[in-house]
């Protein structure tokens, strides 16, 4: 695109400080695609040592500027979508084999979130709903299976990970509790998985079917 | 082409002066966005901020603990105080939008809503990232010069074409390539944007979904043009963009494909702000043109 000239009054830089403000704005645009490189460049093997380096070394200005993003978006691809659902006590759920057959009814929890018909407008929906998947995201399992306590470094990552996911989940339990006046909470981390063609169009599932619905485990099995 | 050349190509691409035009209408929609974003964290300030929030501010803090990510929110759980800062944030991208004291109400936007970014970290998404990248840049342009209650208060005198204003398109230009190149090489690794069914698997999410686009799946090559145009676009977009021949057709699909996001997958703040991103990429004087047609039109 050509700049639009100026039909009136011109600002100039002063020639002194193109070089500068050049400089700057190269290191800037470095930090830009330094998350996104990070992101890209990481394998189960390793992650790329140069795009690392460039992310450590950039870190502060990336990190409080709020660049650091990998920009997938829709990216590998499309995914389930996670909910908290949260209950007063702990509720007697149905086993794998019920909720195959009639799905999990979430009128049974005391509330669950994302919900489109308690928090509007949108924008407070969907902020709810990035929460739920952070949820999720953040999750660690309670114990590991004994192949999985030979590697070490799995064992040290998965401790780490485990207390994060112990925080957040005492965070929200604290705060859930105080607003719905119950003395403890517990919550339940359920998946909706992706419906095919199939199964809408022609078996007529609805997109909210409580057959779509998963209850997700808090220990393997 | 001589090293000469090459600095003056340079020069010329970030430092020619520009009228404000385009960003000041940027400036306009984000400036609105930002009042509205503080707004509705003010629906639910118990819910986050203060000692009963969702996120603690402890939890916070250990969140970011290896990060640089300080935020005074993270160390207070006084209501009061983020009420405050609220009431700020919300003041001052009102004052953006309106382009009132312009100099100070942009940068006071952007700095609020980033503390706000960092306390609030896990509720945010594409929105938050767009909004504040272009809060930033406009920082540094005139882009209260025109079409704001500073110019009015001055006299509506004519705007300066200032290198400023070119140097914070370019800078918005150049981030949103980015986000672009690495959003569709992100698709590339994914099997449902060869195969032609990502459309369908967005459509049916019963999360995102605010309008039905259900009836895509009994047309199931529409849908595969769909994904495929939207991935070859996103992929494309960083190189195509700069040409004059093919920037319309890259602007026509940004509509296309965010209006789509905003239509059916109930985003619409995050659609309508990738829109309003784009502008970054229409010639000043052509933004201009548009708006007085509207106005001629009222």
């Amino acid at each position: 695109m050509k700049p639009t000239p100026d039909p009136t009054e011109l600002r100039e830089c002063p020639p002194t400080w193109k070089w500068v403000i050049l400089i700057l704005v190269s290191l800037h645009l470095i930090a830009v695609v330094a998350e996104p490189l990070r992101f890209f460049s990481q394998s189960e093997f390793q992650a790329s040592p140069e795009f690392l380096a460039i992310r450590r070394w950039s870190a502060p200005y990336v990190e409080w500027l709020y660049l650091d993003h990998g920009y997938f978006f829709f990216a590998p691809n499309p995914g389930p979508s996670h909910l908290v659902a949260v209950s007063k006590e702990s509720v007697q759920l149905q086993t794998t084999n019920q909720v195959a057959e009639i799905g999990l009814h979430l009128d049974r929890f005391e509330t669950v979130f994302p919900d489109r018909t308690k928090q509007w407008p949108r924008l407070l929906y969907h902020r709810y709903f990035m929460l739920s998947e952070f949820y999720n995201n953040m999750f660690a399992p309670d114990r590991l299976l004994p192949e999985d306590m030979a590697d070490e470094e799995f064992v040290v990552r998965w401790k780490r990970d485990r207390i994060r996911y112990e925080r957040l989940q005492s965070s929200l339990s604290n705060s859930l509790s105080h607003s719905l006046g119950a003395e403890r909470v517990t919550l339940h981390r359920i998946e909706r998985i992706l419906l095919t063609p199939e199964q809408i169009l022609r078996q007529a599932w609805r997109l909210d079917d409580p057959r779509a619905l998963v209850l997700l485990e808090e220990s393997p099995r | 082409m001589t090293s000469k050349t090459t600095a003056s190509s340079l020069f010329d691409f970030f430092f020619r002066p520009q009228m404000p035009y385009a960003l000041a209408a940027i400036r306009i929609a984000t400036g609105a966005m930002l009042a509205y974003i503080h707004l509705i964290w003010m629906l639910r300030m118990e819910a986050f901020f203060g000692p009963n929030a969702l996120l603690s501010g402890e939890f916070i803090r250990g969140l970011h603990a290896e990060q640089w990510k300080w935020t005074y929110l993270a160390n207070t759980e006084s209501t009061m105080l983020a009420w405050v800062h609220e009431v700020v944030a919300l003041t001052a991208g009102g004052c953006m939008c309106l382009g009132l004291a312009s100099r100070w109400s942009i940068p006071i936007a952007w700095l609020a809503t980033l503390l706000t970014a960092h306390r609030l970290a896990p509720f945010l998404f594409g929105l938050d990232q767009i909004v504040l990248m272009l809060t930033m840049y406009l920082c540094i342009a005139d882009s209260g010069s025109v079409w704001s209650l500073d110019a009015h208060l001055a006299g509506d005198k004519p705007p300066i074409a200032s290198w400023n204003n070119n140097l914070a398109t370019r800078l918005i230009q150049l981030h949103l390539c980015v986000i672009y190149l690495f959003g569709g090489l992100g698709k590339l690794r994914g099997w449902m944007w060869w195969d032609g069914s990502a459309t369908w698997f967005t459509a049916a999410s019963y999360e995102y979904q605010s309008s039905s686009l259900l009836w895509i799946g009994s047309v199931p090559t529409l849908g595969a043009i769909a994904t495929h145009a939207t991935l070859f676009w996103e992929c494309s977009y960083s190189t195509l963009i700069w040409n004059r021949w093919t920037r319309p057709w890259m602007l026509a699909m940004a509509v296309l494909v965010h209006g789509g996001i905003a239509i059916f997958l109930g985003m619409i703040t995050f659609g309508v702000m990738m829109i309003v991103a784009n502008i970054a990429f229409i010639d000043p004087l052509t933004v201009r043109r548009c708006c007085s047609l509207g106005d001629r039109k009222v």
